[in-house]
């Protein structure tokens, strides 16, 4: 039986029709045409799917599109304001973070996460926020430099 | 993903009766384990009972006894982030720490994972060595029932059909302890534990040392057992020296009775037995982890 929900995503109201087995990732992607949230293992150990749920990091693969019913969901697409892009997307560039690219959605929105909560956090807490977000190719050497560059020009920018 | 009816019910009592009226039907909370077990069809729910608007099984409250009361719906990340958690019994919040990924603890509850039944469930040794109670409630009856009772095997609960964890106890210790937990993974996080460990003291007269052990050991039987052999060793012994924790923790391999599988070998996990079980005799009777 199909269910009518109506979701926010990136500040959007989207009502969609949903069946009950569908995932918020395929419907992000396939209904909603936000294509940031990546589909990899599908069992919630990759990160590629992560999207900020009602301000959290969740894996967008294991939750249901039907539970999303009112939720607040933020995603890559969100972050860019007037032209600009956002200080964790733009340290992503500057320091080299981005290699194929397949990881870097869901490791900026668990970055993001992280620094909602914690503006100043210690590389081992960067570590342990994108612990849940494999990167194949870049390394994470450069992804963690982009992650603290990001959180001072932030720190700076909100001084 | 095969196909399934969804229902979020309001209340905790429409949860209970869709659940009896339904054998078909599973509870559903973080979804973070049923969702990949749907995915590779090892279960196939014909309907999903919501548990996510009934707010009584939401939190973790202390009562006037000093009893922690933990919401099956709570999440491993509000319970490794609680105060009143991270003040009492550290060791069991840096346990929730231990499982899954950020996304993963931010979803998935205490519940789900006392539910899942696996023998290497990061919560558990924990929650065995401070007797735990799980609460049970059914359209027609509430129980409780310690948690060393409540597994019969991998994956595989007292629970009766129809019935769903609404809460774990954990009962106040009103004196003196200190309790400590280690894991062992293939890698450093996001992985599941080849063997954990539990061990706590609380103070107890009767005792020759003053001090009554628990110890618990994960992944290395059907269930998660508590190391009878080499509790009643430490209770028998007067002083606690490096000695006698070294044959407490050589003792605690006859507690288990592990296995070879996917994760490693039965000869590495007995190893990783004396070696955890050590550690958290070290942390506790040497003081904590940071005097070492």
């Amino acid at each position: 039986m199909k269910h009518t929900i109506t979701l926010n995503v990136n500040g959007q109201k989207y009502t969609v029709d949903v069946e009950p087995q569908e995932k918020l990732l395929d419907v992000l992607r396939d209904k909603l045409d936000i294509t940031s949230p990546k589909k990899g293992c599908e069992m919630g150990e990759c990160g590629a799917c992560t999207v900020i749920m009602n301000g959290k990091a969740v894996n967008s693969c294991l939750v249901l599109a039907v539970e999303s019913q009112d939720a607040v969901i933020t995603t890559v697409e969100a972050l860019h304001a007037d032209g600009k892009l956002h200080p964790l997307q733009q340290a992503f560039i500057d320091a080299g973070a981005v290699q194929c690219g397949f990881c870097t959605p869901g490791m900026i929105m668990s970055a993001k996460a992280l620094l909602d909560t914690n503006p100043t956090p210690t590389e081992m807490e960067i570590k342990e926020a994108i612990a849940g977000n494999f990167c194949r190719c870049t390394g994470y050497k450069p992804i963690v430099d982009a992650i603290q560059s990001a959180a001072a020009v932030m720190k700076k920018e909100g001084a | 993903m095969p196909t399934f009816a969804y229902v979020c019910p309001p209340t905790l009592n429409d949860c209970l009766k869709l659940l009896k009226e339904n054998p078909g039907a599973k509870p559903y909370a973080g979804g973070t384990d049923l969702m990949v077990k749907m995915r590779d069809h090892a279960v196939s729910p014909q309907m999903l009972v919501d548990l996510k608007k009934i707010d009584k099984l939401k939190g973790i409250r202390e009562d006037a006894e000093g009893n922690i009361i933990i919401g099956a719906l709570t999440t491993h990340a509000e319970i490794s982030e609680s105060p009143v958690v991270l003040e009492k019994y550290p060791f069991f919040a840096h346990a929730c720490r231990w499982v899954g990924s950020q996304q993963i603890r931010n979803r998935g509850t205490i519940g789900g994972n006392i539910c899942n039944g696996s023998p290497a469930a990061e919560t558990l040794p924990s929650l065995y060595i401070l007797d735990a109670r799980i609460h049970l409630e059914s359209i027609s009856s509430t129980r409780t029932l310690p948690i060393r009772e409540f597994f019969c095997g991998p994956g595989k609960t007292c629970i009766l059909p129809g019935e769903i964890v609404t809460a774990v106890e954990i009962p106040n210790i009103s004196v003196e302890f200190s309790g400590s937990y280690h894991r062992q993974g293939r890698r450093k996080v996001v992985c599941i534990a080849m063997v954990t460990a539990a061990a706590m003291w609380r103070q107890d007269e009767t005792s020759p040392s003053g001090m009554r052990f628990s110890i618990a050991l994960g992944s290395v039987a059907p269930t998660v057992v508590v190391a009878k052999n080499a509790e009643n060793y430490l209770n028998e012994c007067a002083v606690c020296s490096d000695d006698v924790i070294e044959h407490a923790a050589m003792t605690a391999l006859k507690d288990a009775s592990p296995i070879s599988d996917i994760r490693t070998t039965c000869d590495y996990r007995n190893d990783l037995v004396y070696v955890l079980t050590k550690r958290c005799l070290k942390d506790i009777i040497c003081g904590g982890r940071e005097l070492k």
